[in-house]
């Protein structure tokens, strides 16, 4: 009975764990993404001096988020945000508009696939 | 972003892996020891089907995020947790209703019955006769005319009960009165005293200790095992240095 009991305790945590990180995912990459916005806006207005100090907060958000991501989700996802983070970055530094503008779009989209991706849906669980 | 040089990056993640790998393996091992451990000793004897299930689940889920550092650690953990809670839970229904025991576990077969091979039971469990003498053979019965009973448990193991008259014979049929036989009890081990155990018992310290001056003993160390049996018999072995230095 004690080991139900202690076993029904670490479920619960961890299924208490498995909610706050999910509003965790969600939350941070939102305030990453809001930050790409901001890229992309000023490489649409090819401001690339704006675009570069907003990369350079995207990339400040992310460094903090990252250890906790790491824990969270496939470390493969984690390379797929940085492989466009560093693209990005390259293609904001050489003024290359569409380069720019899709490298920002597949940043976008890697960030908000992952918390799709860990959502309590039916989709998720089949 | 940080820039690295092509043979720095290489170097590093190589160091890198060769430390996360024990790391992780040391965490999973842990994890997994604890988790048998909590389950009971059920698991590491006879299991019933559905203990096998998260046996089998719960080493393929610790040996795959072990190797792969790309995969969090967590989502090895999270589903051994949740087989740890599973198996408890499907344990305490077994224990505690008869119904669920039966649905859980399931129930022991009688392949034969009152010295005949119970031939509907064979099928419906697809144990074909090979496999029963064979299992009788082990069992050191290599005529089947031999059993009374023969009962596949829900473990898979076939327990055998032979005829009367080829059973082996005990003193009880033989009508000789025996001694109590209890379990001896461990005195000395390793050149440890337990001197809890000699509480158990009906003699002393000093009385053990004369007993190990006989046979030239004079500390605990030098004893490997001095164990008391319920006769009172005391069996001493001492330590194979000390037998080496009375044979030179």
């Amino acid at each position: 009975m004690k080991a139900w009991v202690l076993s029904t305790i670490g479920l619960f945590l961890l299924l208490g764990f498995g909610i706050y990180s999910g509003s965790y995912l969600q939350k941070s990459s939102i305030r990453v993404i809001h930050h790409v916005n901001r890229v992309e806006s000023a490489i649409i207005k090819r401001q690339w001096l704006q675009a570069s100090r907003s990369l350079a907060q995207v990339e400040r958000s992310w460094k903090k988020i990252k250890p906790w991501w790491a824990i969270l989700i496939h470390h493969q996802e984690i390379d797929n945000i940085e492989n466009s983070l560093v693209k990005l970055e390259k293609a904001v530094q050489s003024h290359d508009r569409s380069s720019s503008q899709m490298s920002s779009g597949e940043l976008q989209h890697f960030l908000q696939h992952i918390p799709q991706r860990e959502k309590f849906t039916i989709i998720n669980i089949l | 972003m940080e820039e690295y040089s092509t043979s720095s990056l290489q170097k590093m993640s190589g160091v890198i892996t060769m430390l996360i790998l024990p790391i992780r393996t040391i965490i999973l091992y842990l994890l997994v020891a604890l988790v048998i451990r909590i389950m009971g000793k059920h698991q590491i004897g006879q299991l019933q089907p559905f203990e096998l299930v998260i046996t089998i689940m719960i080493s393929e889920l610790a040996a795959v995020p072990m190797q792969d550092t790309e995969i969090p650690l967590l989502n090895g953990v999270i589903p051994i947790i949740t087989l740890l809670f599973i198996q408890i839970t499907l344990s305490l229904l077994a224990m505690k209703s008869i119904r669920a025991r039966r649905l859980i576990c399931g129930c022991p077969s009688i392949l034969i019955e009152k010295g005949q091979i119970n031939e509907g039971e064979l099928s419906r469990l697809r144990y074909n006769l090979t496999d029963l003498l064979e299992q009788l053979r082990l069992k050191d019965i290599p005529n089947i005319a031999d059993v009374e009973y023969a009962i596949l448990e829900t473990s898979g193991k076939l327990s055998v009960i032979p005829k009367s008259q080829k059973r082996p014979v005990n003193p009880e049929d033989l009508q000789i009165e025996t001694a109590y036989e209890g379990l001896p009890l461990i005195l000395i081990s390793d050149g440890v005293f337990h001197h809890e155990v000699l509480k158990q018992t009906n003699v002393s310290e000093t009385w053990l200790r004369n007993e190990l001056k006989k046979l030239g003993i004079h500390s605990w160390d030098d004893v490997l095992l001095a164990s008391l049996d319920s006769a009172g018999k005391l069996y001493i072995q001492p330590k194979a240095k000390v037998r080496e230095i009375k044979i030179s």
